[in-house]
């Protein structure tokens, strides 16, 4: 059979012994590599992914405890996230985004006024923009979207209960509540440190779920172990944290998912955390927790807009690892993402919410994670074009009888990401 | 643990480790037992699902005491009971499905432990091998951790020569260098390349029967499809053989490559010489040569004799392909194997009656001949993995996507560029290597090495560690 390589194996007695001065310039070499391409990407890495906000901090009110987050009224502030284009934000009197005042309503226009958290709030390429021409194509009257959508914990859905005086005071036809999983997860929040699990980065959970997998072990069975295991966790979480504060991973993760396939994707989400990512079978006891308060918040909506004879109308929009979920053929054992689909249709229709579900038509999508910015995990432009797609398809399917289809228009072109 | 994880690459480090506290080959042996009962265990969780190997490797114990004992006739009933154990083991889809054990239990390096068992009753037959082999060294050879899940194909006497050597081989600190630099490029291999090309690979086939991808990006698809999976499989399968090979060395055990640039091969012939060479030299030390003497003996036609080489090739190439799995693809993809070899010779012969041995050896030296060669080899080899990755009906599915005349295209296309690429790597490897020094090529200087080591060792650690990529499994451990 094939002998070793001697190449391979070092097996040349003649050369079985370093050179001493060998034994510093290699491992310096070993480091000085390490070094030179750790910090030559974390350069690349900060020359390619800027951010940039001219009045970010004015735009939203965020240390308001009496109102929560909030627009800050007239503000216009330039901002790039490190993913995005730079967009305009434009606050408008009445202290929401939106490109224009608002006024009275013209008759025979049909107006709907959107409440949520950033998602909905949108990007360049939002759903706010998008929504009003879909549907007044499909129904073939006037229908205008006022966004009161607010990021953060301006969209939480005990903030949204506390100012839906006023959507309602804008005399809407309807209003449209998005609602995402970070939404759910922090219904009863108000302001940050209500916040259920005391970590910044829920609001992007694809980001944290890419946390190292293998656990190191809590504890030791005690003495030198012990100290071991401990030092070593140290180390590593000193590392993971020096990691997650460079732009080095925002830069990997963004090429790593672009590269990924939906499966790969899918894997890299460590689903085991299922409440993290509500995609369990079953409900775990957090999530049934925070379906509870979302509860009691649809009560109090549904109570403020059945009192103003609006109709309310609610949908929720996957994120990331969802929507890839939701996406592939099969399900891993103990995964299914229609449970949590099933939970919310029931609290939002017993309470007489119209539940819009567009969770079946990820079905057909291929690839549907590219529809949200890899890193941030928030909705890019291709994302909000779907979801506005589907929305206004559901929207228009006799849901909301004032917004039937009367157009007949071909079925939305399945997209090739 | 069944995969290049840091969890074995540690395990085996440390076992090494331990192994270097002493030079006495009982030492070695001891720790090597133990290390590889340990791997077992952490594999199989509950012992009751060893029994079945455990009673596999009695049974062929059993027939060595019993050849060793002089009942020659014991051979071929040896053979034939563990050619037959295993094949039940496997539950080989042609055996009636009643026979089989109805519970879950280990099978994983059962081929590989078929092979070496089926190497020692053959050679002790032979007279070949004519120490005794006790319990414990049998142990150590068929449940060795290094070669236990997916080889290589390690003959008893090069496993005795190192392993049981009064005085083991030199392990100096260069030699462990290089060892920890294979381990890095390996782990490298399996946990980064095979990952972004299985991804690749996934997305290409997806891209592929999505009923809504629209026609030119289904023909990028099949082109990546049917060109990633042999890149994706070399570096998942060699990868893991980098890493196993390392750890045996630095354990003073010397275990045989298993690769050699196999898409360097001008031929389909060639090419067996390079990929999973153990298997393939396994095959032909116990299946062609005893074959072609068989038929030799009985044909003595000399105008028939090169046609036997054929044949033999044919029958053990299709025994390649077979020996990968227990359902029709495999069937199939053994028939494409040994075709492939089989028409390789006669294509040889072929050429050397028309054109004299002279002519041929001129025209197998010409480097657009081998060119054209590597690039027909390559795209032969991807089409044949379509039935080693794929069932009847994926397959199905992925050649209905696209038209045939585009398929021909595709296959085409493969060639050509093939051709073209892996003659421009070719061409720039030598040049690369042609840059020296005294003391050798550059690139695989000490120097070299440490900075490719780092810097691949860092690309593994924060794809594996820090972004927690998942790395698909070793795709020859299932077999």
């Amino acid at each position: 059979m094939t002998p070793s390589n001697p190449n391979e194996t070092g097996d040349d007695a003649s050369k079985a012994e370093l050179p001493r001065h060998d034994w510093v310039l290699l491992p310096m070499l070993g480091l000085l590599t390490i070094f030179s391409l750790a910090g030559s990407t974390e350069v690349i890495a900060r020359l390619m992914f800027t951010d940039l906000s001219t009045d970010k901090e004015g735009c939203i009110v965020r240390n308001d405890s009496s109102t929560g987050w909030r627009g800050n009224p007239n503000c216009v502030s330039l901002e790039k996230g490190y993913e995005s284009e730079p967009t305009e934000i434009r606050i408008n009197s009445d202290g929401f985004r939106n490109d224009f005042e608002f006024a009275p309503k013209q008759p025979g226009t049909y107006r709907i006024v959107m409440v949520g958290s950033s998602a909905a709030m949108g990007n360049s390429v939002r759903v706010a923009t998008l929504l009003p021409a879909e549907l007044s194509e499909k129904t073939g009257r006037r229908v205008e979207l006022y966004n009161e959508a607010i990021e953060g914990w301006g969209g939480t859905p005990r903030n949204i209960a506390f100012r839906f005086s006023k959507a309602l005071s804008v005399q809407p036809d309807l209003v449209l509540w998005i609602l995402t999983p970070w939404d759910i997860r922090n219904a009863a929040g108000m302001m940050p440190h209500d916040e259920i699990l005391p970590d910044e980065t829920l609001l992007y959970p694809d980001r944290k779920d890419r946390a190292p997998g293998t656990q190191m072990a809590s504890s030791g069975n005690g003495g030198i172990l012990t100290v071991a295991v401990h030092a070593l966790s140290s180390i590593r979480g000193f590392v993971s944290d020096a990691w997650h504060n460079s732009r080095s991973d925002l830069m990997l993760v963004h090429f790593m998912v672009e590269l990924e396939s939906q499966n790969q994707f899918v894997k890299s989400q460590n689903l085991s955390r299922q409440d993290a990512q509500y995609l369990g079978a079953e409900p775990s006891e957090k999530r049934l927790q925070h379906l509870q308060e979302l509860d009691s918040y649809v009560a109090e909506i549904h109570q403020q807009a059945s009192d103003a004879g609006v109709p309310v109308a609610a949908v929720f929009w996957p994120n990331a690892t969802y929507a890839a979920v939701l996406s592939q053929a099969e399900w891993p054992a103990g995964i299914d993402p229609f449970s949590l689909d099933n939970e919310l249709r029931s609290v939002f229709v017993n309470r007489g919410v119209i539940y819009i579900d567009v969770l079946p038509d990820y079905r057909n999508i291929l690839n549907p994670q590219a529809g949200y910015l890899p890193y941030d995990g928030h909705p890019n432009a291709d994302g909000n074009v779907t979801f506005s797609g589907m929305l206004a398809k559901e929207l228009t399917n006799g849901a909301v009888p004032e917004l039937k289809a009367t157009v007949q228009s071909l079925p939305p072109q399945q997209r090739e990401r | 643990m069944d995969n290049a994880s840091f969890q074995f690459v540690l395990f085996g480090l440390a076992a090494a480790l331990v192994s270097n506290f002493s030079r006495s080959r009982v030492w070695r042996s001891i720790v090597l037992m133990a290390a590889s009962l340990v791997f077992l265990g952490l594999l199989a969780h509950n012992p009751v699902v060893l029994l079945p190997l455990a009673g596999f490797l009695l049974l062929g114990y059993g027939g060595l005491i019993l050849i060793e004992r002089g009942w020659s006739r014991s051979t071929v009933g040896s053979i034939v009971a563990i050619l037959f154990v295993y094949i039940w083991l496997k539950k080989y889809t042609f055996l009636p499905g009643g026979i089989f054990l109805h519970f879950p239990y280990f099978t994983l390096g059962l081929s590989y432990i078929f092979f070496r068992v089926l190497h020692l009753l053959i050679e002790t037959g032979d007279g070949r091998e004519n120490h005794h082999i006790g319990l414990g060294p049998y142990l150590l050879y068929t449940l060795n951790f290094t070669t236990f899940v997916s080889g290589p194909i390690q003959r008893y006497d090069e496993f005795a020569r190192d392993q049981f050597a009064t005085e083991p081989i030199v392990l100096g600190v260069r030699t462990i260098g290089l060892q920890l630099e294979r381990i890095v490029r390996g782990f490298f291999k399996v946990n980064v390349l095979a990952m972004l090309l299985h991804a690749v690979q996934e997305d290409a086939l997806a891209q592929l029967v999505h009923p809504y991808s629209p026609h030119s990006v289904r023909l990028h698809a099949a082109f990546k499809l049917a060109v990633v999976y042999p890149f994706f499989l070399y570096a998942n399968f060699s990868g893991y053989i980098d890493i196993v090979i390392a750890l045996a060395r630095l354990m003073r055990v010397r275990l045989p490559e298993n690769f050699d640039r196999p898409f360097s091969a001008t031929s389909f012939i060639d090419f067996w010489n390079r990929w999973h060479i153990t298997l393939s030299t396994w095959l032909k030390t116990y299946v062609y040569n005893p074959l072609l003497v068989a038929l030799m003996r009985r044909a003595t036609s000399v105008a028939l004799q090169p046609l036997l080489g054929v044949i033999c090739f044919f029958v053990t190439f299709f025994l390649v392909g077979l020996w990968h799995g227990r359902t029709s693809e495999f069937i199939f993809f053994g028939v494409l194997q040994g075709g492939g070899v089989a028409i390789n010779k006669l294509w040889q012969l072929g050429l050397a009656r028309a054109l004299g041995r002279k002519g041929y050896k001129a025209l197998a030296g010409n480097s657009v001949y081998r060119a054209m060669g590597r690039g027909m080899t390559f795209s032969w080899f991807s089409f044949t993995l379509f039935w080693f990755w794929a069932d009847w009906k994926q397959i199905d599915k992925v050649y209905l996507s696209i038209g045939v005349l585009q398929w021909l295209g595709v296959w085409l296309a493969i060639w050509l560029s093939a051709t073209v690429v892996l003659a421009a790597w070719e061409w720039l490897r030598a040049a690369l290597l042609s840059i020296r020094t005294s003391g050798g090529p550059v690139l695989t200087s000490r120097y070299a090495r440490v900075v490719y080591a780092s810097a691949l060792g860092l690309a593994s650690f924060v794809i594996t560690v820090l972004l927690n990529q998942p790395a698909p499994d070793i795709v020859y451990k299932a077999f």
